[in-house]
Parts: C-alpha cells; structure tokens; sequence
C-alpha cells in the first residue's frame, strides 16, 4: 500500500450540502480547502431532499425554532441559525442562483410544506424557499446541488470522492491538526494547518448506533447509503461531547426486503388511516408535520398487547390507490420506480388486497373484527364530518369504502439522525467540560441542532447555516505550523 | 375565459386558501398522480361527458400561487388532436374577518385550435362543475 501525504488549511470531510457550504466559505476567506468524500459522488442526503429551505423573515423566528426544539439545543444557537437563515437567499444570490417561494404542485399526505406547525407561534417569522430552476424529471434538489457544485469547481476547490476519512489527528495540545484518510491507492496523511470541518452525515446505516441511542427498533434508513456515522465516531475519539443521540426525522416506510433503503410511504389523498397489529386506529393520521409522524407509534399503552404499535399498516381504498403512488414524493435511495397506480406493487405483494376488509384482515394477519370495526367507525366519521376519536381535521376525512381494499405494512423511517459531537454557535465541536475542541468544526447530519422536532427544510437550511460559519470560522484560524 | 364562478365561503381567507389545494385535488377526478418536479405534476384526468370517458393525459404546473391571495395552475391536455392549455386561477379577496369571496376562472392560453372550439361547450361544463365542487366542499368544510 502507498502512503500518501497531503497538506492544506482546511479539510471538510464530507461532501454534501454542508460541506459544500463550508469549503466554498472557507476558500473565500482564504483558505486551502480539501474535501473529502467516501461516496462516489457528493451530495449525500441533500442530493435525495426535497431541497426545501427556510428563510428567517425576522428574528421574532427563534422562538419558533426553540419552541421546536423542547430546550434541547442552547439557544445561542437558535439565535446563530435563524439569523444565518436571514441570510440565506442573499447567499444564494451571491453564488449566483436566485430563490423562489416553496408550493407543492400537488397536495400529499400527511401534509408538508408551510407552515410546518402551525400552532407553535413565531412561525409568521419564516419562509419556505427553493433554489429556482429545474429542469424535465431531475431529482427536486438537484438546481441547489448544481448551484453548489458549480461554485466548488470554480473555486478551484479540490474534491477527493471514494475517499473515506478514518481517523481525525491531534497533536499534544489536543488540537485536531489533520486526518487520515483511506484513499483509491492507499492512506493518505492530510495535515490540516487551519481546522478540520466534519461535514459527513448522520448514522442511518449504522444498525450498532441505532440500537443504542433511537428510540425503537427498527428504524429503517431511507437516504444515502455512506451514513454510517464515521464523523461522530472520529469526533468521539478526540473527547466530543454528544446531543441529540435520540432525535431523528423521517417518514413512515415499506421495507422491501430485497433493497437496502426504505420506500418512503404517503398518499394523494386523504382516504386511508393507520391501524396497528390489534386492527386499532393509534393516531391522526393527519396530526403531524410528515417528518415527525414516526413520534406517532413510540406511544406506550399498557392495557393494549401491541406495544408500541409496530407493525403498523395503512389501510386505504382502491380509489386511494389508483390516485398516485404511495412511494416517490420524496426521492429515496433505492434505483426503483414505484408505479403510478400501485398495481405493480401489488402484483409483486408488497401491497396486500383483500376484496372485504375481513378478508384484508386475514391476510394481513391482523384482528378481523376489530378492524372490520374500525374502518366502518372511520367511515362514519367521515360521513359526520367529525372524528370523535382523534379529531382528524375535516377536510382529511375521506371513507375507506367499496371494494377492494388495500393495506401496506408500515415502519418508522429516518432520513436523517440528529445526533452527534456538541458544538456550540461558531460551530466549533465541544468536550464534555463544554470547551471547544481546538481547530475542529462540524455542521449538517452529522450533528444536527435540532434537538426534538424539525421543519421541511430544517435540516438543510442548518447544513448550509452552520456550514457556513464553520468555513468561515475555520478560514479564520492561526495556521498552527 | 370559457368559464367562471365566484362564491363567497365562511371563513377566513388563510383558511379558505390553506382549504383550497387539497380541495381542488379532491375534486378533479385525478388518477396516477405523478409529481415530476418543484412545481410541475402528471396525471390521468378522467374525464366523462355524459356517458362518454375521455381519460386525458395531462401536466400541470402551478402558476402565480401566492398564499393567502391566490392559486394558479396551468394545465396542459394532449390526446391526439386535443391539445390545448388551459390556465385556470383562484383569486381570493377578503370580504370581512369570517368571509371570503373565491373567485374561478378558467381560460385557455396561447392558440385555439379547431378541435378545442369544437369541444368547448363540454368544457365549459366541466370546469363549472368543478368549480361548483370545489364551492360547495369548501362551504361544507366551513359550516
């Protein structure tokens, strides 16, 4: 094996939205940047997002944020992101690409889009943007990953892709001064004479660290393969402090055996419920922001014998079914194109029909009566204009009727993990005394600042916030030799 | 314009907006949804005619959708020799704090062709339905 020495400023490692962000910040504050990426390609979980971002119209948005964030995440920090989402669309501008106001084209559920909770107050303070352009049937986010990448490459700014860091490198003083990393023909020495920034996702991949810090098993990973959690495990070596280890955002999902991610699962219509192994309604459907409706089976009731309510299924109506298909709002990792009218999903058993619901019942396995019970409960709700069971808005109430009716087997999902190395609102990773690690930074999935709940467009918003105030505060360092 | 409608709906005009897009999904009889972009869907809309089904392919793409004033979408339809665009808007004005006035209308862009003029009473009659719909879903859900 060859051994490899490189020398630079600043070493981002991870190339996605938040390491763009950091390298492009860093070079133009003068710094040598070198990114590292263990993938093929950059773009990481940004590259599959809806490429939604939030826009802070005034500072009256940190208490929105902090509402959210149930005193989890300090509130210097809350202070840091919404004014760095103040600045979002002139940095976008700067870079030479323009914003537009986020709409949906057509409506999903549960629902996304603006306002994401709208009875926690401050949200009158934030915007929903997207990058401007697009172009025929390319991946939603891909005129933000174009306008990010562009900006990288006429920097000049080299990016070593199918190279994974390993292991961060401190001196005697405890300052992170380099990385060692595995390259095409062997290691590779970088020394990083300013800051390392790690910029390298969450842990989705990673089943050792989901068992210890999620709250249930499993939770089935939904975006980019390469987050295994390799930046939190390098930053824990180096004396990091943690947050967040038990937050993460998705989407209920179908776990096809034969792929290794999760099929994201929502619907064009609001003509389904959720039931659990008992054949019971657990929750409103529609009662939450679609990347927290996981919160909805850690529930914990003891006089019930399903606990929590896992499996779970949606139980939906042809009508349901011939709207649009249950996978493909949101783009995911798997090289697979669900069809427009499920029928191939069906086909292939994925999506379970039944021409009674007590037939449905059986070959789902699930209590017959009671979910016989339960659907025609719902539909009388619907028929009322009132859930006396979960007060599921009105608008949302449309029957699960006629005939054949459909289930598919659902499980919480994670697009991102929220947890990883503490850092404080310079972006600088903290030790468990509170002390910034010296000439180490990290920003985006690998650690997250929102601490309980999110917004659609929070988590990029936050990689490109805080990849930008690494950068900068990384460009800023003392070169130590 | 080849259609309009205007009704007055009992709730405030956020509300009445925040309503109206999962309303108007509800309502046009859509099948195999397909969002192919940020502001830009497929479809099947299955159109019928008294006894007669016209399954139509169509693309729409949301046009001058301003919450909470209005919401806009231009509508693309092609089968054989019906092509055409069809823009059709919602423009929302509050008439007090608990009343809103919807205003629909719908309006073919660009070049009439000989087929589309020829059709034009049959859409006529299915954009007023729908609006007629979308109305009274709406006053429902606000009653």
């Amino acid at each position: 094996m060859d051994h490899q020495a490189i020398e630079t400023d600043v070493v981002v490692v991870g190339y996605g939205s938040a390491g763009a962000a950091a390298a492009i910040t860093a070079n133009d504050h003068g710094a040598r940047v070198l990114v590292l990426e263990k993938m093929p390609a950059g773009g990481g979980n940004s590259r599959l997002s809806a490429a939604m971002l939030i826009s802070a119209t005034g500072p009256g948005a940190v208490q929105h944020v902090d509402a959210l964030c149930f005193g989890k995440t300090n509130r210097k920090v809350i202070e840091a992101y919404v004014d760095g989402c103040m600045k979002i669309k002139d940095w976008i501008r700067e870079m030479g690409g323009d914003t537009v106001i986020y709409q949906n084209p057509v409506v999903t559920y549960p629902t996304s889009g603006f306002p994401c909770w709208p009875n926690v107050p401050g949200w009158e303070h934030t915007e929903l943007l997207r990058v401007a352009g697009g172009a025929g049937d390319e991946l939603p986010a891909m005129p933000l990953w174009r306008l990010l990448t562009h900006n990288v490459e006429r920097r000049g700014i080299k990016v070593m892709t199918g190279t994974p860091a390993r292991n961060l490198v401190t001196n005697q003083k405890g300052e992170v001064v380099g990385v060692v990393a595995e390259g095409k023909q062997g290691e590779i020495s970088i020394q990083a004479q300013k800051a390392v920034i790690l910029t390298c996702g969450g842990f989705e991949y990673n089943e050792e660290m989901k068992d210890a810090f999620l709250p249930l098993t499993p939770i089935y990973a939904i975006g980019n393969p390469g987050n295994t959690g390799d930046g939190i495990a390098m930053a824990l070596e180096v004396g990091a402090a943690l947050w967040h280890m038990n937050a993460f955002h998705g989407w209920f999902v179908f776990k096809a055996s034969e792929y290794e991610a999760a099929f994201t699962i929502r619907f064009h219509t609001p003509g389904f419920i959720y039931v659990d192994k008992d054949g019971r309604r657990f929750a409103n459907e529609m009662g939450s922001e679609v990347h927290e409706v996981s919160k909805m089976v850690m529930s914990f009731m003891p006089h019930r014998p399903n606990h929590p309510h896992l499996p779970a299924y949606a139980i939906f109506s042809d009508t349901t079914r011939r709207k649009g298909p249950l996978s493909g709002i949101v783009s995911g990792a798997n090289d697979y194109k669900w069809s427009l009218d499920n029928s191939k999903e069906v086909a292939k058993g994925w999506i379970t029909m039944g021409r009674t619901t007590g037939e449905l019942a059986r070959r789902i396995s699930v209590n017959e009566e009671n979910l016989t019970k339960t659907v025609a409960r719902y539909n009388e709700y619907c028929k009322m204009g009132r859930d006396i069971e979960f007060d599921r808005s009105r608008e949302t109430l449309e029957p699960v009727e006629g005939a054949p009716v459909y289930a598919i087997e659902i499980w919480p999902g994670v697009g991102t993990t929220s947890g990883g190395p503490r850092w404080d609102r310079e972006a600088r990773v903290v030790n468990r005394q509170g002390k910034p690690i010296p000439r180490l930074y990290a920003a985006g999935g690998v650690s997250s600042m929102w601490g309980f709940l999110t917004l659609s467009g929070g988590g990029l918003s936050d990689a490109i916030v805080f990849g930008r105030i690494a950068g900068q505060n990384a460009a800023a360092e003392e070169r130590w030799m | 314009m080849f259609a309009q409608r205007q009704f007055t709906v009992r709730a405030p005009q956020p509300r009445v907006w925040d309503l109206l897009a999962m309303v108007i999904y509800q309502e046009l009889p859509l099948e195999q949804v397909d969002i192919v972009s940020l502001d830009r869907f497929r479809a099947l809309l299955k159109w019928r005619a008294g006894f007669i089904n016209f399954p139509l392919h169509v693309e729409g793409r949301l046009i001058d959708t301003l919450r909470p004033e209005s919401y806009g979408c231009i509508i693309l339809v092609k089968r054989g020799p019906i092509q055409m665009d069809v823009k059709v808007a919602m423009r929302l004005k509050a008439l007090d704090q608990d009343r809103t006035e919807v205003l629909c209308s719908a309006t073919i862009e660009g070049k009439e062709t000989l087929m589309g003029l020829a059709l034009r009473g049959l859409q006529r009659n299915f954009a007023l339905k729908m609006f007629d719909s979308i109305g009274a879903r709406l006053e429902w859900l606000c009653s």
